[in-house]
């Protein structure tokens, strides 16, 4: 019994996530959309610091801050939306009524997502080590892959229970996804480093696990990062274990809480609210 | 003895405004057997689709229970689950990116096939609603009744154990809606303990698929029966066509005969001969009818006779109409 | 004729209007649209620590901050443009009627433009008002230049929507995640356009993209409504009236390109059969 529904798990996320990255290689426009406005944008950041005749570190920042860019807009935009968008479609009901658990088919999202996040993130850092001469070192190979890993996980983890949370408020969310992005942006400290923000604020986006998780990458890549840190990348690593810990239990409750509300006022398959 | 279905007064409102509510499914009772095709008939707005949500897990009845395959819907929804599946008429569901194939198999993965089967499966069902070359079409490319198979291929992949069918042949042409009919008949009679509950505006459908039917309207079950039970309700007798010369301006001529309802003119080219049209419980009346016609000076020039079916008692009990002109 | 299409060009900005805003009351919306603009000047503001401990008294920081604020209202159409496009086709399923309702269809994509134009104004206000007050940057009613300020907003918001035209064309014949490429338009012409930093930092062969285009002159026009002068060499060395010269020529040739190739892209997309084709995944 419970082998079977461990299967029926893996499979249906399998599914969700063969629709993602076949979805997106259908449509080739995509390696200009995952791929070449990234390096873009980041190039736009690069020729300020240049501009500003600031130290080469500060280019390297950037680069590294464009390269995590795509997980999040993966979290805001495939993720969170998810529930909200199936319903429009027409697909919420269907999927509610499978015996499918709905977490698959947020993590066969998330997954497939995540081949063309890494596929963009890898071709930033290249432009970045090529183009803008960005010099990166890796000392601690074990760590990095702990910070980046549990950066992952917390980051799925909140874009779970994102998803249901969206869902409830509706329409309303995708205009907060939409507000949200260069806030965040701002928060997170994408461009420079984020204790800029002063005390009070970086306290605030430390509860971003994309801060946290950006900050311990930079520290552990780039040549003289730790200078530019905001805590150390272990002390980061322990947060971001206990974010992925909280959000994933949050998100298991708010889904429950939707499939509730949605079952007792009727509007899991409501459309065009 | 199980029933594959079972609602106890079942009911199920929506808020609607602030304290203003409406009844969709009001105190329904449903026992329907393993191995039966049960039909659900009634107007639009009825609460046919609210009944089916209910039954499929996706909405909480109000007050009332109910149980597929023996399962209570709301507190063991995981159980009924893997046992069910649904189409309704019109739905969009999958992805417009994917092609059929990919579509069914996504949905046969989200009920835990082995790959190997859902593949074997969907082959043969493509095959067998001529869909083989469209396999690899998109589904955005497809035309609305392609896209209805698709959904109805879905439906039986999974081998459900009951199926849900809301309007399945809505939007279908002739030709597919019958060859949709024929396999529901077969996968009935091939699989035995297999259940399906449908609901359609499509009385001769009902009447060709179901063993049983049950009339819903406002919420309420007004009438649950064999098809041909049903139709005996209404006794003998039938829709009379009385083709008169000269062209009748009114219906007096039979209002004032007793059991004749529904009385009409219907066709007339305005100078020769006109038709009257009108409903009789029992032949035994004919006569009296004939003689008030030549009495008050017509010549009957034509009459017909059309048993009573499904649709009329439909719109006696419903008390309207559901296709206007026929 | 023309006064059916005025008509529809009306209507068309009422329902734009609507569909964008009718999810909340008017001042949240305004303010919602603000949000976006306004970070990013923030954003720059602490990136610009890294150069000036009070980045509010350099005159460097106080251009490139003008320049952005303007520069938003690109930003926010361009985006606008798509959103309406892509949500009337994948999200309300409506684009079909829409499109087959008598008014020129490119007509309604710039009622909904104009109406994204005039939120877009009311946000930059806003952006210079926080401009004035937390940051402390030196903005004051009398040394603005308005004489110049009603020549160039015109032109450039006029050159903003041909642009825009071309994006919104382009998105009637490709999938729903070009919503990400339209997002990205912005960040395509802020590296472009002499916005953050002088047009000489950009590598010779990108240069001429950046003369060649309107936003830039408007960009610079707009730095000088404030009395900012010198920031970009170039540019900066032409009088007044040949900034605007310049500016007025992209910008009807801008304008025609995007029009003729929002109509081509239309027709492209009505015999690929993609009008109203939902590609969701
Ligand atoms: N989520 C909901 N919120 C409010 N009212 C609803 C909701 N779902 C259904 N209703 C109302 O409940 C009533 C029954 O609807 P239902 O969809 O069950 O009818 P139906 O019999 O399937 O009709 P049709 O033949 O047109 O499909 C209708 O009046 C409908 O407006
Ligand atoms: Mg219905």
């Amino acid at each position: 019994m419970k082998m079977s529904s461990l299967l029926l798990w893996l499979r249906a996320i399998k599914a969700r996530a063969y629709v993602r990255v076949i979805g997106g290689n259908r449509e080739l426009s995509w390696v200009i959309t995952e791929v070449g406005l990234p390096v873009i944008s980041l190039s736009a950041y690069i020729f300020i610091y240049r501009s500003l005749g600031a130290p080469r570190i500060y280019e390297g920042l950037v680069v590294l801050g464009g390269a995590m860019i795509p997980f999040w807009v993966g979290v805001l935009w495939s993720m969170a939306t998810q529930f909200y968008w199936e319903k429009e479609m027409g697909n919420l009901d269907l999927f509610m009524a499978s015996p499918m658990p709905p977490t698959a088919l947020l993590l066969g999202m998330a997954i497939g997502g995540m081949f063309m996040s890494l596929m963009r993130t890898l071709f930033v850092i290249v432009v970045g080590v090529l183009i803008f001469h960005v010099q990166l070192s890796i000392h601690q190979p074990g760590l990095l892959t702990l910070v980046f890993l549990l950066t992952m996980t917390s980051l799925f983890s909140l874009g779970m229970a994102a998803s249901s949370a969206y869902f409830m408020v509706g329409r309303v969310g995708m205009r907060l996804n939409q507000i949200l992005m260069e806030p965040i942006y701002l928060l997170s400290g994408l461009y420079f480093p984020v204790t800029h923000l002063g005390r009070i604020l970086v306290a605030f986006a430390a509860l971003i696990p994309l801060t946290l998780g950006l900050d311990g990458v930079r520290q552990l890549v780039l040549v003289g990062g730790a200078s530019l840190g905001f805590l150390s990348p272990r002390t980061e690593a322990l947060a971001l274990a206990a974010m992925t810990t909280v959000f994933t239990f949050g998100a298991v409750r708010l889904m429950r809480l939707l499939e509730q509300q949605g079952k007792q006022r009727g509007t899991m398959s409501l459309r065009w609210q | 003895m199980d029933f594959a279905i079972e609602t106890a007064d079942l009911v199920r409102t929506f808020k609607i405004k602030r304290g203003e509510f409406l009844t969709a499914v009001d105190r329904v009772n449903l026992q329907v057997k393993p191995g039966e095709v049960f039909g659900l008939l009634g107007p639009n707005g009825a609460g046919k689709t609210t009944v089916i949500k209910i039954l499929v897990t996706l909405l909480y009845p109000t007050s009332g229970r109910a149980f597929v395959a023996g399962h209570d819907v709301v507190r063991e929804a995981e159980a009924v689950r893997p046992l069910i599946n649904m189409v309704s008429g019109g739905e969009t569901s999958g992805y417009g990116i994917l092609n059929v194939r990919e579509n069914i198999w996504m949905f046969s993965q989200f009920y835990g096939m082995p790959g190997k089967l859902a593949k074997e499966r969907i082959d043969r069902y493509l095959k067998r609603f001529e869909m083989t070359g469209d396999a690899a079409t998109k589904v955005n490319r497809l035309s609305t009744g392609m896209r209805q198979k698709m959904n109805i291929i879905r439906g039986f992949v999974t081998d459900p154990q009951i199926l849900f069918l809301d309007e399945p042949t809505l939007g279908l042409d002739v030709h597919i809606a019958r060859e949709v009919r024929q396999y529901i008949r077969e996968w009935i009679a091939e699989k035995k303990d297999h259940t399906i509950l449908l609901t359609t505006h499509y009385m001769a459908e009902a009447e060709e698929l179901c063993d049983r039917i049950a009339i819903i309207d406002n919420g309420k079950l007004v009438a649950c029966d064999t098809p041909a039970a049903l139709r005996a309700t209404m006794g003998e007798g039938g829709a009379f066509t009385l083709t008169l010369s000269p062209a009748p301006t009114d219906t007096t001529l039979v209002d004032q005969i007793p059991d004749v309802r529904n009385a009409y003119l219907a066709k007339s080219d305005g100078r020769t001969t006109g038709e009257l049209r009108f409903t009789l419980n029992s032949d035994a009346r004919l006569p009296e009818i004939f003689a008030a016609a030549t009495q008050a000076g017509f010549a009957v020039r034509g009459f017909s006779k059309r048993e009573h079916d499904l649709e009329d008692l439909f719109v006696k009990i419903v008390g309207r109409r559901l296709h206007e002109d026929e | 004729m023309t006064r059916r299409l005025a008509r529809a060009i009306v209507a068309s900005m009422k329902i734009g209007w609507e569909i964008e805003s009718n999810w909340t009351n008017v001042p949240l919306y305004i303010l919602y649209e603000a949000v976006r603009p306004l970070s990013l000047c923030i954003l720059l503001y602490f990136l610009y620590k890294v150069v000036s401990a009070s980045p509010g008294a350099d005159p460097h920081f106080f251009a490139i901050f003008i320049g952005n604020a303007f520069f938003m209202i690109f930003g926010a159409l361009a985006s606008g443009l798509s959103w309406a496009i892509i949500s009337d086709r994948e999200h309300y399923q409506i684009i079909r009627y829409v499109y087959i309702a008598p008014a020129p269809f490119v007509w309604t994509v710039i009622g909904r433009a104009v109406t994204l134009l005039a939120v877009a104004l009311t946000s930059v206000l806003l952006t210079l008002l926080v401009g004035r007050w937390p940051l402390g940057l030196p903005i004051s009613l009398g040394g603005v230049r308005w004489g110049l300020l009603a020549m160039s907003l015109p032109l450039g918001l006029a050159a903003a929507c041909g642009i825009g035209l071309f994006f919104a064309g382009m998105l009637l014949i490709t999938a729903r995640h070009s919503l990400l490429l339209a997002e990205g338009v912005g960040g395509v012409f802020l590296l472009l356009c002499g916005v953050l930093y002088p047009t000489t930092y950009l590598p010779w062969w990108l240069r001429p993209l950046a003369w060649l285009n309107p936003l830039t002159h408007w960009v610079e026009a707009s730095r000088r409504v404030f009395g900012v002068t010198g920031f970009d060499k170039p540019l900066g060395a032409l009088p007044d009236w040949e900034l605007l010269a310049i500016l007025l020529v992209l910008t009807v040739v801008y304008l025609y390109i995007g029009w003729k190739s929002f109509l081509w892209f239309e027709h492209r997309a009505k015999r690929a059969g993609k009008i109203d084709q939902a590609t969701n995944y």
